[in-house]
């Protein structure tokens, strides 16, 4: 597709548009930047661009230079161009990132799966602890059941082995055990036997 | 397949495209654990949480081995009061009966019960 713009000598005339075509790139300079001449192959005008090939005789420094040639392409037209890649660092770069991203993941894995590991170890330890604590205050309710029975016994049989047993365990209000309902919960309000430790 | 364009080069799209793949997968796998990782902070708190009930529970395994070691041995003792309360810690499978003579009854607690 030839570039075409209206450039600054572009003026009306007579009423007609003179299309100025832009100065083309010097060929050697474009050559040294290593961009393309041509991005497609439909492009109308193509350039092409060799690197000096050095040589012998007395123009060699004119075989040095760089050479270049453009052409003007019509209808469909199959161009083979000869090279690696004109985005050599382009694939680089995809390559290093897509290996760098790639190592991460490795680790992250490995995080995961010790992580999992552990998580599913510290749920097993909470059950196993909750039925503890669930099981502890099972006992806990036995210890008053068994105290407030003990002071029954005490009170109903005047048993002296008992009441020393009670004051002993470290419950030397019994009778307010006899009494009342259902044990106080909490760790400063234990009437259940309290031995000393 | 269309004939690839001048400057195109296969070689660089794959390694976009096997990029991509990996961007994708690292970032969900570094979804997967900060999940984790939070999930890990949330379970510790709770377990710490259980700390104080934990702690608790012993003292109250510790009353009651006490008082049932108390009432055996006043029953062993010969205080036959107790025999009813020993009759339902029987019952709850906290003592067990040794087999032995008919006139003297000998309990024992049962050691998996405080487990």
């Amino acid at each position: 597709m030839a570039r075409w713009r209206v450039g600054a000598l572009a003026r009306w005339r007579s009423g007609v548009v003179r299309r100025v075509e832009p100065e083309p790139e010097n060929p050697a300079t474009r050559i040294a930047s290593g961009r393309p001449f041509a991005q497609t192959p439909g492009a109308q005008t193509v350039c092409f661009g060799v690197e000096g090939h050095g040589g012998t005789g007395s123009d060699l420094a004119n075989q040095r230079r760089p050479r270049y040639g453009c052409a003007r392409l019509r209808g469909p037209t199959t161009l083979a161009v000869h090279e690696k890649s004109f985005y050599p660092m382009g694939e680089k770069a995809a390559y290093w990132v897509s290996v760098v991203l790639g190592a991460m993941v490795f680790p992250l894995l490995a995080a995961n799966v010790y992580l999992s590991e552990g998580n599913r170890a510290r749920q097993t330890e909470i059950v196993q602890r909750h039925d503890a604590i669930k099981r502890g205050a099972d006992m806990e309710r036995l210890t008053y059941g068994i105290a407030k029975a003990l002071g029954e016994i005490a009170i109903k049989y005047d048993d002296d082995g008992v009441r020393a047993l009670l004051r002993a365990e470290g419950v030397p209000n019994w009778r307010d055990v006899v009494k009342s309902d259902k044990p106080k919960t909490g760790k400063t309000a234990r009437t259940t036997p309290t031995p000393s430790r | 397949m269309p004939a690839p364009k001048y400057g195109d080069s296969f070689a660089l799209r794959i390694l976009l495209l096997l990029g991509l793949i990996a961007l994708v997968v690292l970032l969900q796998t570094g979804l997967q654990t900060k999940q984790m990782l939070d999930e890990r902070a949330s379970l510790d708190r709770i377990k710490a949480g259980q700390n104080d009930a934990v702690g608790s529970r012993a003292f109250q395994k510790s009353d009651l081995e006490k008082v049932v070691q108390a009432t055996l041995n006043l029953a062993r003792d010969g205080d036959t009061n107790v025999l009813p309360v020993i009759e339902q810690l029987k019952t709850l499978g906290v003592v067990k009966e040794e087999a032995g003579d008919q006139k003297e009854r000998h309990f024992l607690v049962v050691p998996d019960f405080f487990q």
